[in-house]
């Protein structure tokens, strides 16, 4: 589940990322989500953030239905 | 949802599941066309900006694809290369349309967006304040660094209370109609 107090994360490039607030801020360095493991399987996400310039595709967000 | 600053991301898509989404930040992509979103209806807020991060910009031509997305309350295309406003019609919710920086030569179809509180129209090419006689609900109007000479209309908005024409080359024939508003209490910028 992804609460205030969530624990869900994910994994880019080795390195965990943690769901805060109910909101994941992705790292800059992205091109695409399907590099991004375990995103699928946060499906109580609310707010999902990237603002780097390598993103290439949209794509992998169908299980986040509370976006 | 915020997915901005890509200098490759030239194309929206895959966001049909998405149909809670309430907001959505496109701004500083490299998109040039609005499309597949028509799924998102409960869509609140939109934005296709420019990012004052990385310095990159969409460059969107032209307003479409947004028939279905009734509950907008804000849409903005900061800086990007609209020459004409269109494709709003059933955006009756709409608050806040923000235009700036774009290639508009004229204020046009708004007439539906009965809504519309804040209507930002800056760093543009129109000439001329007409076509906005039935936005009653407007507060805000910007229209700094454009060419506008001619003033109608705005004598019939009952709500309006800020008013921007900061370097504009208003006829003097109009200055009549500003002072008139100014003794309504409106703020006018010039």
């Amino acid at each position: 589940m992804s609460g205030k107090n969530s624990k869900e994360y994910v994994i880019f490039n080795g390195k965990k990322i943690p769901v805060v607030e109910d909101s994941l801020d992705l790292p800059n360095e992205v091109k695409s989500f399907s590099e991004v493991k375990g995103l699928k399987n946060l499906i109580n996400l609310k707010h999902l953030q990237y603002t780097g310039p390598y993103l290439r595709k949209i794509g992998g967000l169908d299980n986040l239905q509370h976006l | 949802m915020t997915i901005n600053s890509s200098e490759h991301l030239s194309e929206i898509e895959n966001l049909d599941n998405l149909t809670n989404l309430k907001i959505l930040d496109l701004s500083g992509n490299q998109l040039s066309e609005i499309k597949g979103l028509e799924a998102l209806r409960n869509l609140e807020i939109l934005r296709f900006g420019n990012s004052f991060q990385w310095g990159i910009g969409n460059y969107i031509t032209k307003i479409k694809g947004l028939d279905t997305l009734t509950n907008l309350k804000e849409l903005r295309f900061i800086q990007n290369e609209i020459s004409e406003i269109g494709g709003l019609e059933n955006l009756k919710k709409l608050e806040l349309l923000d235009l700036r920086g774009n290639k508009l030569s004229e204020i046009k179809g708004l007439e539906n967006l009965m809504s519309l509180k804040e209507l930002l129209l800056g760093s543009n090419r129109i000439s001329k304040i007409k076509g906005l006689g039935s936005l009653k609900r407007l507060e805000t109007l910007g229209l700094e660094l454009n060419q506008i000479k001619i003033i109608k209309d705005l004598e019939h908005l009952p709500n309006l209370k800020e008013v921007n024409l900061f370097k504009n080359p208003v006829n003097p024939d109009y200055y009549i109609i500003l002072d008139k508003l100014k003794e309504k209490g409106i703020k006018i910028n010039i």
